[in-house]
């Protein structure tokens, strides 16, 4: 199709001068500057930070240089996989395609708004490199600064540009990005286990570097990691990955533009948003593809008919899952459930199971670590991690999932049904994790000396976690498209960080076994309260709010 | 179905909405809520639908209270505000399908009346594409069509005729609302196009700044606000006077 805009290619140029004007001294402003305040400003950066700071402790403390290029290689891939994820969020930009509406074609905002994400993904990798940066000079004063500063800031900085290539193979290969998360955090999750584990602590001390060469990441630490040291080494041959990995990242970002514009082309054309100077030439090409593309894809009126009286269109695409699993939790639902989740499930995600088998087995490596016999202050840092991952991706998901709640409360659908559904997708992750979450506590307070079912009693109360905090994120996600009579959106944020940092706190004391139930009990309490109340309160905003034009081209 | 408003208030922050409004429709009639921009007609519907809670009052159907909750009841209404919301990213039938299912009519026979519906409103070939890919007219119909083929004990539409629907579309919605009041529906629909409420409706209601200043036969109407009308209520003469020749 894209010989449709040749047409228009001194229209084009003239629109681009028009984005060039209208985002001013765009490149001449210490954009990076502006950019890096930014994304600081997010929670999801200062936790970045936050890690940042700790894993570089943790690198520059730990003497085994294996086990620290492993780690390195790990957190590098971390982040690639964070930024990769941003990037991946800012192609699917469905809130951006109302630039659609501006009186520029298609390839310009695609353009611009993918600049705008590289620009964005740039301050939040120097964001995190800052952090490394600042943090190994200060814990490195007196032992080679320069060469820790050198190596935060290059983790930091390195993460663009590979992001951009995972970002590219995303986009070539879908099935990629559905195991991502799970192939990451998973594998390294039990590397970091298991590295408490004596016998292999010792292998990973002499062969730490292989396991950091098992990842891309690694192919630039090892190098980095010999020039430290100051030996001589072939290591710098594994660069040459990494240099054609470079060489392919313009393909990566033709192939992430051209993902973009396809989006943006569809909407422009069928939204028949043509600049009002564009040539006539390109504005009957335009028409006349849109009706081939019509005539070419869509059934006529008559197979339609034949559709409609076989009944198929009424019967829910969830229904009959290809997964055992799938399968459990369609019985589970009520048919009002169903419903709801036709409305708010598109498709069944295998991602979301692997991800969190994923999660619980990063879960399971901090829980290692809490229950080290390292320092009091590890201790509470791990529990610290473990708690507000576990309260992320608790409450995250829903944030997308509930964008429907617009339609849906305009349908006889009681809000009970929709927070039950959640209820019950929560607890099935939590079911899928909870053998892993049990065997690695286990595991892991095997290693450490403790009693084992100590360890299989965390895995067991990490795994509840989720379906305690499950009403939460449901209130949450019920609040978020609605907002409150007399309040802004900054005081619902503010309430609902309190109540996070309660659960959070909570979930901390779970580590301790008495109090622990003690406090998770109340805190399952302390939920079902706020979910009764809070269906009361969503009473209330529902009738102050606007019915949203969500479907308004 | 017999509905009944009793001091119904409703606010929105500062502003008033609905002020003290009661009212009583039986069935099989057609009621034009008539009104300039702001003042209540949408709030009025929404709370007939139970999309909005009144802070006082009560909505009563057949002498039950109604309540959001009240699955059974709100089945038997369907609300079609000005921009339908729908289902983003899949086709105008799965969309249809779900509120066929979601108002339990997706029985023996709703096929059929369907696809007769999407004929009559010229959609049929459009089925399988995408909702939001659209016109807001297209949209409205395919909601209309919806409606159509439920057939729900009370209609309310939100400004129907400023929908964006094309001629053939507002033909069938006029020919469609006379046939579902002589069924014994009770239809409620917003507009302000006074010459439409006269040639569809039976029953007019003129809202003002939330309060209701007129509830009376259309042929009550053009009397008040006829040119050599007398108008008892000079705010209800000018409105009409602006509705009619804006």
């Amino acid at each position: 199709m894209t010989h449709l805009l040749q047409p228009g290619t001194a229209f084009l140029q003239a629109a681009r001068r028009r984005i060039t004007a209208l985002l001013g001294a765009y490149p001449r402003r210490p954009w990076i500057v502006r950019a890096v305040s930014r994304v600081t400003g997010s929670w999801v950066i200062l936790a970045l930070l936050f890690l940042g700071f700790r894993f570089s402790h943790w690198m520059v403390a730990e003497k085994s240089p294996g086990i620290r290029n492993a780690g390195l290689a790990f957190l590098l891939q971390l982040l690639i996989l964070a930024f990769s994820g941003h990037l991946s969020g800012a192609r699917n930009h469905r809130h951006h395609a109302a630039c659609s509406w501006w009186p520029f074609p298609e390839e310009a905002v695609v353009d611009l708004l993918l600049r705008q994400a590289l620009v964005r993904g740039i301050g939040f990798a120097c964001a995190g490199a800052v952090g490394f940066a600042a943090t190994a000079s200060v814990l490195s004063v007196g032992s080679r600064p320069l060469g820790w500063v050198l190596q935060g800031a290059v983790i930091g900085l390195w993460v663009v540009p590979l992001g951009v290539l995972f970002d590219g193979l995303n986009i070539r290969w879908r099935w990629v990005s559905r195991y991502q998360a799970a192939i990451f955090f998973s594998g390294m999750a039990y590397f970091l286990v298991l590295r408490r584990f004596p016998p292999l602590g010792l292998w990973l001390d002499q062969h730490g570097d292989a396991v950091a060469l098992a990842m891309p990441s690694g192919w630039l630490i090892l190098p980095w990691a010999d020039w430290l040291e100051g030996r001589a080494s072939i290591r710098w041959g594994y660069l040459a990955p990494m240099v054609l990995a470079l060489l392919t990242l313009p393909l990566a970002w033709r192939q992430l533009r051209a993902a973009g514009r396809f989006r943006e082309r569809t909407l422009f054309l069928l939204w028949g948003e043509i600049p009002e100077n564009a040539p006539q030439g390109f504005v009957d090409q335009i028409h006349t593809s849109l009706a081939e593309a019509q005539a070419a894809h869509l059934p006529g009126p008559t197979a339609n008919a034949d559709a409609i009286l076989s009944r198929a269109f009424l019967v829910s695409p969830l229904a009959d899952p290809p997964g055992w699993v799938q399968r459990q939790v369609w019985r589970w639902w009520t048919p009002e459930q169903r419903i709801a989740a036709e409305c708010m499930v598109r498709g069944w995600n295998r991602r979301g199971l692997a991800d969190g088998i994923g999660w619980a087995s990063m879960a399971c490596a901090w829980g290692a670590l809490l229950m080290s016999k390292r320092s009091e202050e590890s201790q509470w840092f791990a529990g610290a991690v473990v708690s507000g991952m576990i309260a992320i991706i608790t409450l995250v998901p829903w944030l997308s999932a509930f964008s429907q709640v617009g339609v849906i409360r305009m349908f006889p659908i009681r809000l009970q049904a929709v927070a039950a559904l959640r209820w019950k997708d929560t607890a099935v992750r939590c079911l899928v994790a909870l053998p892993v979450l049990v065997l690695g506590g286990t595991v892991a307070a095997g290693i450490n000396g403790d009693p084992l079912e100590v360890g299989a009693l965390i895995g067991f109360q990490v795994a509840l976690t989720p379906v305690v905090l499950s009403p939460l994120a449901t209130l949450y996600g019920l609040l978020n498209p609605v907002r409150l009579r007399g309040t802004s959106g900054a005081f619902l944020k503010v309430v609902v960080a309190v109540v996070c940092l309660i659960n959070i706190l909570s979930v901390l004391l779970q580590f301790l076994p008495l109090l622990g139930l003690i406090t998770g009990t109340l805190c399952l309490g302390l939920n079902a309260v706020i979910l009764h109340c809070g269906n009361r309160w969503f009473d209330a905003c529902r009738i102050d709010t606007d019915i949203p034009a969500s479907t308004m081209p | 179905m017999h509905l009944e408003l009793s001091r119904v208030f409703k606010t929105y922050g500062r502003s008033r909405a609905l002020d003290s409004v009661s009212m009583s429709l039986e069935p099989g009639q057609v009621v034009a809520v008539l009104g300039a921009n702001g003042a209540g007609k949408s709030t009025l519907l929404r709370v007939l639908s139970g999309l909005v809670k009144a802070d006082h009052g009560e909505v009563r159907y057949d002498d039950r209270l109604f309540r959001h909750d009240d699955l059974e009841l709100r089945r038997r209404i369907f609300f079609l505000p000005d921009f339908p919301p729908m289902l983003d990213g899949v086709s105008m039938l799965a969309n249809l399908g779900v509120l066929l299912k979601v108002y339990a009519s997706d029985g023996p026979g709703a096929p059929e009346r369907l696809v007769d519906w999407l004929q009559k409103l010229d959609l049929l070939q459009l089925a399988e594409k995408p909702i939001n890919t659209l016109s807001r007219g297209q949209i409205y119909k395919s909601a209309l069509a919806a409606l159509l083929t439920i057939d729900p004990e009370l209609w309310l539409l939100d400004e129907p005729l400023a929908s964006g629907m094309d001629p053939r579309g507002l033909s069938v919605l006029r020919s469609e609302v006379r046939a579902a009041a002589a069924r014994g529906r009770t239809v409620v629909f917003s507009t302000q196009i006074l010459e439409a409420a006269e040639r569809l409706a039976d029953r007019a209601c003129v809202l003002h700044r939330g309060e209701l200043r007129l509830f009376e036969s259309i042929e009550t109407l053009r009397v008040r606000g006829g040119a050599d009308g007398d108008p008892s209520d000079p705010v209800v003469a000018a409105l009409l006077d602006q509705l009619r020749d804006p």
